[in-house]
């Protein structure tokens, strides 16, 4: 990929940045938007900076449409490189106003490809051209950037994570705004996120990272399966290897076949407890619900400072994305933490919530030791056991007793190493997609659920 | 006697001359030292900064003595006066100007240093992302963001100038008209009992003083509302 080649972006980095070591090369249309997709830390930004010159390596390439911007012999500086660059803080001149900011990089001379009226219409600016940057909000902070890397008449735009410091309602706010960018301009974007929604909204091509290489690139459709988003120490062993452990007494046989699960359709992961299931099932169940699947519940999540120490629980209602309740550790130094008394209020409408619509899928990502001791989210499990509506849960191994006293032995429960349910959530998740894009009826997903077969 | 008689007023004009010239010289030596040291990775940075830094903490009289050595017939401070037929450029003016601005250096580069550091890379990436020079961007973004730290700058480095004594008694002299500034005139003045000229003096450095911190405190307060 170390040679220029029209209507194409190759680059290539190698080197050391502090402990951290990049080494990639790639080769994409310089046309649309290529997403560089990867969980944090893997080099995403370090990528974008290189090519716009912002980081040098002295072993790289760039090349954007057969023009050479680094090779072995050249450098070619920043402010020389017809780029647009949009950065995860919005980072607007505080000197200057809204006006100034945009007409900053702009050209003075005519013949420009985008113009400042088309841009401030595009964007939604006129209303705050006159004021200063802090007296716009986070998100309006945030376009008038987008409307800035615009205006200087970019060859190539860059977005490192534009949207990851806003909260969800600004990103709402704001993703029209970057579809349209993408739907009027014919500029090749690269856009780097870790958030698979944001990348499926608008990418049309994809390249993966990890742990500063390159895993995959190609046409966004062809890539899968794609790893959740999240830690990168699943990724070791992500193979398809699947084994049973501890308790068999439920179990059929392995591998798991998914044709068991109960006709009452209650389906409890068994784990144990450093497979820390719970989380998995969180994320997985998150992103399912984000990528429009018609899945309700609640997921909870530890929530842990810098030291990895527990400090508390977060809580979050699938359906609406929203955040029920933090709540503060059983004690000092205690491990377990649980949601308060409103917080199991707000629990229990939100699962309601979901009972009444319909959903496909409920998921309430545990039952432990407060639910196997009559607390906790356990009269919502009930709830929506009781509605006939397929159950998806996660019971720690120890909780199995427990577990069984609550369903009267219903159900499906299936002791799983992490392992092999990263293997078929991954599986099923492109399976539903596909089931979506042949547009199959909406229960689809819980059709699936039933009939899947993993190995 | 008037207050404000023709020997006072030529201390005040000799020193305020002196400060303004000073003051000016200060900012535009001070300006890319101070861009050198903030953004300069190397080992040597602290040397150099250690080295610009030494007048906050050496006596003025040692400062001085070197200064003397330096200026005077047999330093290079003498070959230089023999260009325009002088012999010295110690006890003249041009010889306070550079004592001055030596010992006043630390008190502008370290104020604009800080404003410099504190900027972070960030907006001078921005600003090459949007084709400036660095040229550009350091007058266009660095300079302005930087204002509040040219400002304590130049208020500290003009102060410093007005009020140094020991410094000047070693290579100024006592000349008027030519280097009897303020400071030296009150030492003179009380040395030779004329109590009333002291405290005339004395009284308007008191109040000079606070009517330059005052007035760049409000300059200040105007600049950061219009950024507002």
């Amino acid at each position: 990929m170390r040679h220029a080649e029209p209507g194409q972006i190759n680059a290539a980095f190698r080197g050391r940045l502090g402990t951290f070591t990049l080494d990639v090369a790639l080769s994409v249309p310089a046309t649309g938007v290529t997403a560089i997709f990867g969980p944090s830390g893997c080099g995403k930004t370090s990528v974008a900076r290189c090519i716009a010159g912002l980081q040098r390596m002295a072993d790289g390439f760039c090349a954007v449409d057969g023009d050479i911007w680094q090779d072995r012999k050249s450098f070619r500086p920043v402010h020389r490189r017809p780029i647009g660059y949009v950065f995860q803080e919005a980072s607007l001149f505080p000197h200057l106003s809204v006006r100034s900011n945009l007409l900053f990089g702009a050209p003075k001379a005519a013949g420009v490809q985008i113009g400042f009226d088309e841009v401030v219409e595009l964007l939604g600016l006129s209303a705050l051209l006159d004021r200063a940057p802090n007296r716009l909000s986070g998100g309006e902070r945030q376009r008038v950037a987008i409307g800035r890397a615009l205006l200087s008449q970019p060859k190539l735009l860059l977005m490192d994570e534009p949207l990851a410091a806003l909260d969800r309602t600004t990103k709402n706010e704001i993703l029209p705004f970057l579809e349209r960018v993408h739907e009027r301009l014919s500029l090749p974007v690269f856009y780097i996120s870790h958030d698979m929604t944001e990348i499926e909204r608008f990418a049309d091509h994809l390249v993966l990272m990890e742990q500063g290489r390159v895993v995959g690139s190609g046409p966004l459709h062809t890539l899968h399966p794609i790893p959740l988003a999240g830690s990168s120490d699943r990724h070791g062993d992500c193979s398809p290897r699947r084994k049973s452990v501890g308790n068999r007494m439920r179990m059929t046989s392995m591998p798991i076949d998914f044709h068991d699960i109960d006709p009452n359709r209650v389906a409890a992961i068994l784990y144990r407890s450093q497979d820390d299931v719970d989380a998995l099932l969180a994320d997985f169940a998150e992103t399912l619900a984000r990528s429009g699947e018609r899945i309700g519940g609640v997921v909870q999540r530890n929530i842990k400072d810098g030291a990895g120490c527990q400090v508390g629980m977060q809580a979050i209602d699938l359906m609406t994305g929203r955040e029920i309740s933090i709540c503060q550790p059983l004690g000092s130094g205690a491990m377990a933490c649980k949601l308060d008394a409103a917080g199991l209020a707000e629990a229990a409408v939100a699962v309601t919530r979901a009972i009444a619509a319909d959903v496909d899928l409920v998921v309430i990502n545990k039952f432990s030791k407060q639910e196997a001791a009559g607390e906790g989210l356990r009269d919502e499990l009930a709830g929506a056991i009781a509605a006939g509506i397929p159950v998806l849960t996660a019971v720690p191994e120890k909780c199995l007793d427990a577990w069984n006293d609550f369903t009267g032995g219903i159900g499906t429960s299936l002791l799983c190493e992490r392992s092999a349910i990263e293997g078929w959530w991954q599986d099923l998740s492109s399976r539903m997609k596909r089931a979506r894009d042949a547009r199959l009826p909406s229960d689809a997903s819980a059709a699936l659920l039933a009939d899947h077969h993993v190995g | 006697m008037e207050i404000w008689s023709a020997e006072i007023r030529q201390s005040v004009l000799l020193t305020i001359e002196l400060a303004a010239i000073s003051t000016a010289i200060l900012l535009v030596l001070a300006t890319p030292l101070a861009w050198w040291l903030a953004h300069a990775k190397g080992w040597w940075t602290e040397i150099i900064a250690s080295v610009v830094a030494l007048p906050l903490v050496l006596p003025p009289t040692v400062l001085g003595f070197y200064l003397l050595v330096l200026l005077g017939p047999d330093g290079p401070g003498g070959w230089i006066a023999r260009l325009w037929g002088a012999r010295t450029l110690a006890f003249t003016f041009e010889g306070l100007v550079i004592g001055s601005v030596v010992y006043s250096m630390p008190f502008v580069v370290q104020p604009i240093r800080n404003a410099f550091a504190a900027m972070g890379e960030r907006p001078l990436e921005v600003a090459a992302t949007l084709r400036a020079s660095p040229l550009r961007t350091f007058w266009t973004v660095a300079v302005p963001l930087a204002r509040p730290g040219f400002l304590t700058g130049a208020v500290l480095g003009f102060a410093h100038t007005v009020g140094e004594f020991g410094l000047v008694l070693m290579i100024g002299g006592n000349i008027p008209g030519r280097t009897k500034v303020l400071s030296v005139a009150i030492f003179d003045y009380v040395e030779t009992s004329r109590w009333r000229e002291a405290s005339i003096l004395a009284g308007f450095m008191v109040i000079f003083a606070f009517a330059v911190i005052l007035t760049m405190t409000l300059i200040d307060k105007r600049g950061r509302r219009i950024a507002a």
